[in-house]
């Protein structure tokens, strides 16, 4: 058995050699939805998330109260007009959804905020190129030391409820990557530890029969100390203040933009802070 | 959502600042001043936002607004609690040179959809000024019953028409020769900051107590404005006196408690903007703030800077 969740596409086949697990389906039309219900149902699988990924903006989306009991996670490139929100934010707070954004829109940054401010979770999707630094940072500083109470953005919040400082902490589950909590099933049954291995044809494994034992295959382990690797650099990631809560995610980036680094070691200090704001107090002896 | 915001507009990220800010301070009114706010790109989205976050929401406006502003805020709006949405609405006499054809237009077209949550206000700069034609209108348009008397102040470091401090007793004068009509079309007034209760005779204080209720103010004390950049300062005559950023307050209290104190050490400097106010037993009492601060800073503008430096811009 695994403990892994399994990231697939809504392929029928597919979910039906997944029967008994817990899954996590990507579709990119949510009229799907209640489709996806039906076939988890039928191959008594259970759906840890249903991964929405859309070209719609959020707002142009018909959601109903009566998916209240599905995890959703909406990846979108843009919120849309505020009008538009207004009119659908009781039954979006209502749902059990996280709603994410593009870094490499501007407008994202105010709309995760106008999303957080009203009660709705959501999630920055980090760009591989050309971040706006003290943009993310800026936000950041809003999920963390806000004023006021709101719903969380990922990953600051995310990293600031999970963060000790004697140990490393990844936000990569936040985005299905990381593969201690999720791998990644294509339509023909390759196993991945990444959605990028999986379009890349880097597999674990060739087919759903090997799922049980793949802790023990050889690339998962090897995959496990991965991170060891950039101590072996000088100059690496490894070496930077932020990297306990970074572990090398910009590594192909930092030397053509380096204000990675002063985000995370930003991000690192706020997530202290954060601590320091919400912890409650000395803990005595409990019977 | 605009993807970014030039300087002069107020962007998404600080309209949430804002609101936090003013959450975390208790507050919970929210009141959008301009310029023209309603000129604002995402003017109707922003102010949805601002109702969604629970506050009640008061535009100053001076009426005048693109047509497709104007329709689609009535259609959002429309079926909101006065309480939740009002506007007030600064109206200048139709006939004067000043207000062209277009300009009234506008602003009648606003009235007719609006006027049920629109208070009207008048600014008094000259002496001899005329509020028959916003009884009308008040009628026309169904407009709050109660009008907002501003006296205009000279603004520091600007030059602009305002009431001379000689001139403040014909002002009043001329208000009370209206209160025969005003009691006939139950019309209250309310009187903006910085009146000087000396100028008051005792039977037009009266009648202020039995016709509003006891509501009068002759107050002068920070009505702070906060900008698109988020520089703040105490009230619009002072708009560029002792400027801050709202950052470097946690709360609303502490603005406040900022420039009371400027205002207080002012206060020291001169009571109020006439010789008797040093003196006056109500300015003492806090009945009477001796007039606009605006008046006293001006004068110290133009004297040699020996006094403290807080008063100096």
């Amino acid at each position: 058995m695994i403990s892994q969740f399994l990231v697939c596409p809504f392929d029928e086949q597919l979910l039906s050699a997944l029967s008994g697990r817990s899954v996590v389906v990507r579709i990119d039309d949510i009229r799907e939805l209640s489709r996806v219900e039906e076939v988890l149902e039928r191959n008594r699988s259970h759906l840890h998330c249903l991964v929405i990924e859309s070209d719609a903006s959020v707002v142009s989306l018909r959601y109903q109260e009566s998916w209240s009991h599905i995890p959703i996670a909406l990846f979108s490139p843009e919120l849309g007009r505020f009008r538009d929100l207004a009119g659908q934010l009781g039954v979006l707070r209502k749902l059990n959804l996280r709603v994410y954004l593009p870094s490499d829109r501007a407008a994202s940054f105010a709309s995760l905020r106008v999303l957080s401010s009203l009660g709705i979770e959501s999630a920055l999707v980090f760009s591989k190129e050309g971040l706006d630094w003290e943009r993310v940072a800026d936000l950041m500083t809003y999920a963390l030391l806000g004023q006021r109470p709101r719903a969380g953005i990922a990953p600051f919040n995310y990293v600031a409820s999970r963060y000790q400082h004697e140990r490393r902490t990844d936000f990569g589950a936040v985005y299905f990557d990381d593969p201690h909590t999720y791998l990644h099933v294509g339509a023909g049954g390759c196993v991945a530890l990444s959605d990028a291995d999986l379009k890349a044809g880097v597999y674990l494994a060739e087919s759903v029969e090997e799922l049980n034992n793949i802790e023990n295959h050889q690339k998962f382990r090897a995959h496990e100390g991965r991170w060891r690797e950039f101590f072996l650099k000088t100059d690496g990631c490894a070496y930077c203040p932020g990297w306990r809560i970074c572990l090398g995610k910009h590594a192909d980036t930092v030397e053509r933009d380096p204000g990675c680094r002063e985000f995370f070691a930003e991000f690192l200090d706020s997530v202290e802070q954060h601590q320091s704001l919400t912890s409650k107090g000395k803990l005595v002896w409990q019977p | 959502m605009s993807e970014s915001s030039p300087d002069d507009v107020l962007s998404w990220e600080n309209l949430i600042y804002l609101a936090d800010f003013l959450e975390a301070s208790d507050e919970h009114n929210f009141r959008m001043l301009g310029g023209e706010p309603t000129l604002h790109p995402d003017f109707n989205d922003m102010v949805l936002y601002v109702l969604e976050r629970g506050f009640a929401v008061t535009v100053f406006t001076s009426g005048i607004m693109a047509e497709r502003t104007l329709l689609e805020a009535h259609e959002l709006f429309k079926d909101l609690r006065f309480e939740r949405l009002s506007f007030v609405c600064n109206i200048n006499d139709p006939t004067e040179p000043s207000s062209s054809t277009a300009e009234v237009e506008s602003v009648t077209r606003f009235l007719k959809l609006f006027g049920d949550r629109v208070i009207p206000g008048f600014n008094i700069y000259r002496t001899d000024f005329d509020l028959e034609f916003l009884f009308q209108w008040i009628n026309t348009f169904g407009l709050r019953r109660n009008i907002r008397l501003g006296l205009t102040h000279p603004i520091l470091g600007r030059s602009n028409a305002f009431i001379d401090l000689a001139d403040v007793d014909v002002v009043v004068a001329r208000i009370f020769s209206y209160t025969p009509l005003l009691e006939r079309l139950r019309i209250t007034i309310g009187l903006d900051c910085g009146f000087p209760l000396c100028r008051f005779r005792d039977e037009q204080l009266a009648w202020l107590y039995r016709f509003t209720g006891g509501h009068s103010d002759f107050g002068c004390g920070p009505v702070l404005d906060i900008g698109p950049d988020m520089t703040v300062w105490p009230c619009f005559p002072l708009s560029s006196f002792q400027q801050k950023s709202i950052f470097e307050f946690n709360s609303l209290r502490e603005v406040e408690k900022y420039y009371v104190d400027i205002h207080n050490k002012i206060r020291i400097e001169a009571g109020g903007i006439f010789k008797e106010c040093d003196a006056c037993l109500f300015r003492e009492d806090k009945i009477c703030k001796g007039g606009c601060l605006a008046h006293n800073l001006s004068r110290f503008q133009n004297e040699v800077r020996v006094r403290m430096d807080e008063v100096y811009l």
